[in-house]
């Protein structure tokens, strides 16, 4: 159980293709595991944050609010993953929203190691060690990329030129969506205010 | 008398009491303000108080008509009315000393015309620059005319350049340097005999890549029709203690202060908060919207420079580092507020400025708080951080926002080798430079202090899990030879 549960996203790590292979075909990957990691994400980057060294944490503590990470992580996760579907649903992808969901975040695991590691360290490193700091993340995030490669290649059975091609076309959909999104929010927006000052209105006549 | 009329007989001197109490000068006509490290603009003590207009009314020199220019030398403050085509010379009690409107040329009477600026130098031999007389016009102290600079001739200068000396500045060499009225190759420089040179600082085309890209795009016609690219024309010229110059420019360049050396290369300080451009955070749209428009700068002997907006009418006072010390002033019809504030200089611990629309000089006088900046100021650049910090900590008790007082005390604390202490200062004042310096230090006392205390708890560490090792190695193979007996 242990094995099953814990110790699989760290094996998909650094085995991805076994690894999301397994996923795909034996069942391996459980959506539980998934949330729970982006879960943790978010938690890691709202304590980074607040608990990153001074001299590598440019935040402002007036703005600190763990509602952004909410924003800025579980947001674009979903945007992706539901862009990413809606994409290769109609490019022959063979892999289900669940699978997309789950290979998305096992992928964001070095992420989550790294910047958890990474809290401590930028503690007790001055500015002439804080490029050690950087390098870090770049290397987890870099590695994030390969793994979200490699396994949205894997769940959907695609060739290499083809996972860049639906990459694209999944930023340029999430786009749109964002767009459409905000468009919606916008109109609803101004309905209420039709409706709001139409109500002051009939109450100052009557 | 009983406990009713006594109550309101002490009820009307308590409201009488204030009104004697009130200091000779009220609040002042502005609001402090300065920028925070996250560029939002916080409330902050007010650093200087209007003092005192002079405006020349019942007094002997009579009213200024336009005055253009300022200049302090030696508690001697003269005045270039250039309406009135003379010099006022006031002394530090702003009493007339004398006045110049005419001097004698070579056997004749001559005047100003129009003249815009002036400088003082140590031997108080005044420089004026005579704008529509086209010349420069050097007198001696007591008035009495030396010899006068005509435009510069030269094959570098252009083809129908007109000549219009509108600011001057002579440095210890007795270099005369001159900024010329829509002259944008530099700073038009001439040696002590009045010879041109060329010119100095000639800046740098300055353009951005959106007309590059416009330019690039256009047909011949269009690009005709588009403005030059020409380079930053100068509007101001300062020269401070050690010789350098201080100019402004009131081009949309990303450095409108400039400090130059003697080669004409900037090498101002940028290193502040934020750059060097006055109001950071400023309206787009409306009444005194757009950025800061410097027209003047004046430098004083401790590295501070005051420069004037004639924007928005404030004067923005930076120390040798380039941080925001303070802003104060304001356009407007109050005492103390200006119309067309066109010079500034400093007299003492006290900032004059020249208004050419208001016709006067405004006298401002530091606050507590804008005498603690300065002193704080003062003994820094003298190296005494210690005295520095400890008006510093004055400034704070004033204005707990004031971001440069805590990286200054922590750098006294730090010379102190109080680096734990200084942390906390830095971190207050937004120094990650001067942080990471502290903490270097901290982290190596820490270190050496605790130097047995983790070695020994790495070798421990060690020796535990190699017993940890051994154990399970011994108890692994006991099994193993129990297995094998059982078989």
């Amino acid at each position: 159980m242990w094995n099953e549960l814990v110790k699989y996203p760290f094996y998909v790590s650094i085995h991805p293709f076994k690894g999301f292979w397994d996923v795909k075909y034996e069942e391996k990957g459980k959506l539980r595991i998934a949330l729970t990691i982006l879960l943790i994400l978010a938690l890691i980057n709202t304590l980074r944050r607040q608990f990153n060294g001074f001299i590598v944490n440019p935040a402002n503590p007036n703005e600190l609010n763990s509602l952004n990470e909410l924003i800025f992580i579980i947001l674009p996760f979903f945007l992706f993953c539901i862009s990413n579907w809606a994409t290769t649903t109609l490019m022959d992808g063979e892999g289900k929203f669940k699978e997309i969901i789950i290979v998305t975040a096992y992928a964001l695991l070095p992420i989550v190691i790294v910047y958890a590691i990474n809290i401590p360290i930028s503690n007790v490193i001055t500015m002439e060690e804080a490029p050690l700091f950087f390098l870090l993340e770049s290397i987890a995030f870099a590695w994030f990329l390969a793994l979200l490669f490699v396994g949205i290649m894997t769940v959907h059975q695609y060739s290499v030129g083809k996972t860049v091609a639906t990459f694209i076309i999944t930023l340029i959909v999430m786009g749109v969506i964002l767009f459409l999104g905000i468009l919606f929010f916008s109109l609803i927006q101004q309905i209420f205010t039709f409706i709001e000052t139409l109500y002051k209105e009939i109450i100052y006549r009557l | 008398m009983n406990i009713k009329s006594k109550t309101i007989v002490i009820l009307i001197v308590m409201l009488l009491l204030p009104s004697f109490m009130v200091p000779s000068v009220s609040a002042a006509p502005y609001v402090g303000y300065n920028y925070s490290y996250w560029e939002k603009a916080e409330p902050s003590p007010v650093p200087y108080v209007p003092e005192l207009v002079i405006d020349g009314i019942g007094e002997e020199y009579g009213t200024f008509s336009s005055p253009e220019d300022l200049y302090v030398r030696d508690n001697l403050i003269y005045i270039l009315d250039t309406g009135n085509n003379r010099i006022v010379i006031l002394n530090d009690q702003y009493e007339l000393v004398s006045e110049i409107t005419e001097f004698n040329n070579n056997g004749q009477i001559d005047n100003f015309n129009s003249p815009f600026g002036i400088f003082v130098t140590e031997e108080h031999h005044i420089y004026v620059a005579d704008t529509n007389n086209r010349r420069i016009v050097h007198l001696d102290g007591n008035g009495e005319f030396i010899r006068e600079i005509g435009p510069p001739e030269a094959d570098v200068i252009r083809e129908g350049l007109e000549y219009r000396p509108i600011k001057l500045s002579v440095d210890r060499a007795k270099r005369i340097y001159v900024i010329g009225r829509g002259i944008y190759d530099g700073i038009i420089e001439f040696d002590s005999d009045g010879v041109f040179t060329g010119y100095t600082g000639a800046p740098r085309v300055s353009f951005n890549p959106i007309d590059l890209f416009w330019r690039a795009i256009a047909t011949r016609e269009q690009r005709a029709r588009m403005s030059l690219f020409i380079p930053i024309e100068f509007n101001s010229i300062d020269v401070d203690e050690e010789g350098f110059l201080y100019t402004t420019n009131v081009e949309n360049s990303s450095t409108p202060v400039q400090r130059l050396n003697a080669t004409g290369a900037d090498i101002i300080r940028r290193e502040g908060y934020h750059p060097i451009i006055g109001d950071i955070d400023y309206p787009f749209r409306g009444l005194q919207s757009g950025r800061t428009t410097f027209v003047d700068i004046t430098a004083n002997e401790y590295g501070m420079y005051s420069v004037l907006d004639s924007r928005r009418g404030r004067i923005f006072t930076y120390d040798e580092d380039g941080n925001l010390l303070y802003i104060f002033g304001s356009l407007g019809d109050q005492v103390g507020t200006f119309a067309t504030p066109v010079a500034v200089e400093t007299l003492g611990d006290k900032i004059l400025t020249l208004d050419k629309g208001n016709h006067n000089l405004v006298v401002f006088k530091p606050t507590a708080f804008g005498e603690n900046v300065n002193k704080a100021v003062m003994y820094y650049n003298r190296g005494d951080e210690e005295q520095s910090a400890a008006y510093w900590r004055e400034v704070l008790r004033l204005d707990a926002n004031y971001e440069v007082a805590y990286v200054g005390i922590g750098k006294s604390l730090l010379a102190d080798g109080k680096n734990e202490e200084a942390l906390s200062y830095f971190e207050n004042g937004n120094s990650r430079l001067y942080y990471s310096k502290a903490f270097k230090r901290h982290r190596q006392e820490v270190l050496r202090e605790n130097f047995g205390t983790i070695m020994t708890t790495i070798v421990l560490v060690g020796v535990a899990y190699m017993g940890f090792r051994t154990v399970k190695s011994v108890r692994r193979r006991r099994a193993e030879s129990h297995v094998e007996r059982a078989s």
